[in-house]
């Protein structure tokens, strides 16, 4: 394919003035997002503890209790992860040389890495919530302590794979491609 | 005006040019060039904050504008979108012909070449279009990240495959 742009071809005149007041209107509305979500999730966070600590509802057993924690302390970790990844992706520095842009977009659109660990530790206090609450759910089962807890798990884990194998799918069509690019260019940079 | 939007003006009115020749590569059109020039500028926007001046101005607009448009050719899919166009001027900068009968072979066979040299991966393309730029391999170092002995060796071995290739006329259609 050939590039019909003429070589000679000077720049087309840049609106600077409706460029600058775009980025400007942009620039305001992403910090007034951040702000608003800061505060929202700061309030939701600092709600349920309080709900904790305090126990407005004496009835609640000390097993719902512990699976309300697990979900709380889920969602907390969920958010800081999240707020990262988030800012993490706004500042994406094109400024690095190639070569370290490269590494940093290979790195961040690996389909696992450490980075993930956050997203196990939530998935994993879930479903300690999950089992907790859903326990007493099954009780009309005339079945064994262990067979109940296993069914819980292989419903959990069940949707937690669709899940990820709907990421995988995700991934395979969306970030593979630039993943694998972009470790083919630094490949053939270190040549 | 503040001080930033002062030297973002002063940026678009002074690197426009080279900023817009580092982008006509990687697009098709000169629609697809504009948004693409737009994307640098919206980004250059985003880091004027950071800029501390350890390198210089153009390098850094520089690296800007081969990271995003990388990064646009990536997203889309389009790697083979990455195409050099050159004239006879860039023709010889690149091949450094000091023989005149050659010069004139080489700019007999320009047609040749470009196909030649689009059928070089993403990388050397990336060092041909920032060398035909007159950018020394101090300022390429910088952008790429690698070291100047590399860049040299580099284009070098670019600038050996193409005039063997020119000369001996034994590239693959």
């Amino acid at each position: 394919m050939k590039n019909n742009n003429s070589n000679t071809a000077s720049s087309q005149p840049i609106n600077v003035d409706n460029l600058i007041s775009r980025l400007q209107r942009e620039d305001k509305r992403n910090k007034r997002i951040m702000m608003v979500m800061f505060f929202i999730y700061l309030a939701f966070s600092l709600i349920y503890l309080f709900m904790f600590i305090i126990n407005p509802d004496p009835s609640l057993s000390i097993t719902y209790r512990m699976a309300g924690l697990s979900f709380v302390i889920a969602f907390f970790i969920g958010t800081v992860f999240f707020w990262f990844r988030y800012k993490n992706l706004k500042k994406l520095d094109y400024t690095l040389p190639l070569v370290q842009v490269l590494e940093k977009t290979v790195e961040r659109f690996r389909f696992w890495g450490t980075k993930w660990i956050p997203v196990l530790i939530v998935v994993l206090l879930v479903d300690i919530g999950f089992t907790i609450s859903y326990y007493h759910k099954f009780e009309y089962w005339d079945t064994a302590f262990w067979i109940k807890i296993l069914s819980i798990q292989a419903l959990y884990w069940g949707i937690m794979l669709a899940g990820g194998l709907i990421g995988y799918i995700r991934w395979l069509k969306r970030s593979k491609p630039i993943w694998k690019d972009a470790k083919t260019l630094l490949e053939e940079l270190k040549n | 005006m503040n001080p930033k939007e002062e030297k973002f003006r002063k940026i678009v009115e002074d690197q426009q040019q080279r900023i817009w020749n580092i982008c006509r590569h990687y697009s098709r059109s000169d629609e697809d060039t504009q948004d693409l020039q737009q994307e640098v500028l919206i980004n250059v926007w985003r880091s004027l904050d950071n800029f501390r001046g350890d390198s210089a101005l153009s390098t850094w607009i520089y690296r800007i504008a081969v990271n995003t448009s990388l990064n646009y050719i990536m997203k889309e899919n389009r790697r083979s979108q990455f195409n050099l166009t050159l004239d006879h001027q860039n023709i010889n900068m690149l091949m450094q012909e000091e023989d005149h009968e050659h010069k004139i072979e080489t700019e007999k066979k320009l047609d040749e070449l470009h196909e030649i040299i689009n059928q070089l991966n993403v990388i050397d393309k990336l060092l041909i279009s920032l060398s035909i730029e007159k950018l020394t391999t101090r300022e390429i170092s910088d952008i790429i990240g690698i070291t100047e002995p590399n860049v040299r060796t580099k284009l070098h071995r670019i600038r050996e495959e193409l005039r063997q290739k020119i000369q001996g006329g034994n590239h693959e259609k």
